[in-house]
């Protein structure tokens, strides 16, 4: 039975992101199937891929201020999720490239806690080959 | 499972075909000063189908545009053979003989990738000797096949 004992880490150009609560990483890969007048699902047609991705940060440090920062500018950037420590990770690494931010939530302040920045955006580079790095076995 | 029988424009087998419309009817005139109306003649018949060419089978268009008569060069090899019958038009529920692609529209978008959406209009031209008769046989095909 495989553990879990290993930690990843996420990094924003290369910066290690402070206080990151949950990344969210989904490939659309949309494809319909295509019937024709005598029969059904006799091919499938594919339309354009998309990736977006979501993560929530603690609003300590310096992270959420640069990410908001990158938002407003409206300035690509690189998303990085790699092994910090340990293998178990089915991946080795996911890059996605020029990342654009649509939506940033920059902190919500609460009565208790930390306040907690919520910050979606579009992956515009995630299909090359080396974007997707499997451990080598 | 339906089995996917193509619809077969002259040799060219469509296999995605998304839909497949027949125009036909008879002319009807009315005559001035009368309530009465004149029935002129059939009107002519068209089909328009809609189809993809997904992947591989986007090499079918050669096919079909020199079907269509595209260019003079494709015109002075094809149009030959077709003064001396048109193009068939087979499919599971129609037969269609002498019919002549009128308009060939063919569409890469970005929604779909790999493949090209065919618009084919066809029309009845009756070649002139056997017109008559072959109208009838197109008939007659029509109603010994009409549910294969």
């Amino acid at each position: 039975m495989p553990d879990w004992n290993s930690r990843l880490e996420v990094s924003v150009n290369g910066t290690a992101l402070v206080a990151v609560e949950s990344v969210t990483p989904t490939y659309t890969t949309p494809v319909t199937p295509i019937h024709s007048i005598e029969a059904d699902n006799v091919g499938a047609l594919y339309h354009p891929q998309t990736a977006t991705f979501t993560m929530t940060v603690k609003a300590i440090g310096g992270s959420v201020a640069t990410l908001t920062k990158l938002a407003i500018a409206g300035t690509k950037f690189n998303i990085q999720l790699a092994e910090k420590r340990g293998t178990d990770w089915t991946f080795n690494k996911l890059l996605f490239r020029d990342c654009v931010i649509s939506s940033v939530n920059p902190s919500n302040v609460v009565m208790d806690g930390v306040p907690i920045a919520t910050i979606s955006g579009m992956v515009l580079g995630f299909n090359a080959d080396t974007d997707i790095e499997l451990p080598s076995a | 499972m339906a089995v996917n029988i193509p619809v077969l424009v002259g040799a060219v087998p469509l296999l995605m075909v998304q839909s497949y419309v027949v125009n036909e009817g008879y002319k009807a005139a009315s005559i001035a000063g009368s309530s009465l109306m004149q029935m002129v003649s059939p009107t002519t018949k068209t089909i328009t189908i809609e189809a993809l060419l997904v992947d591989a089978e986007r090499a079918l268009r050669p096919a079909l545009e020199a079907m269509a008569l595209t260019s003079r060069a494709l015109a002075s090899v094809t149009a030959p053979l077709l003064s001396v019958a048109g193009i068939p038009v087979v499919s599971k529920n129609f037969i269609h003989l002498d019919m002549q692609v009128t308009s060939l529209t063919f569409t890469q978008d970005n929604q779909n990738r790999e493949a090209l959406k065919v618009n084919i209009q066809l029309t009845n031209v009756p070649r002139p000797k056997l017109g008559g008769l072959l109208g009838l046989a197109d008939v007659a095909l029509g109603v010994g096949s009409a549910f294969v």
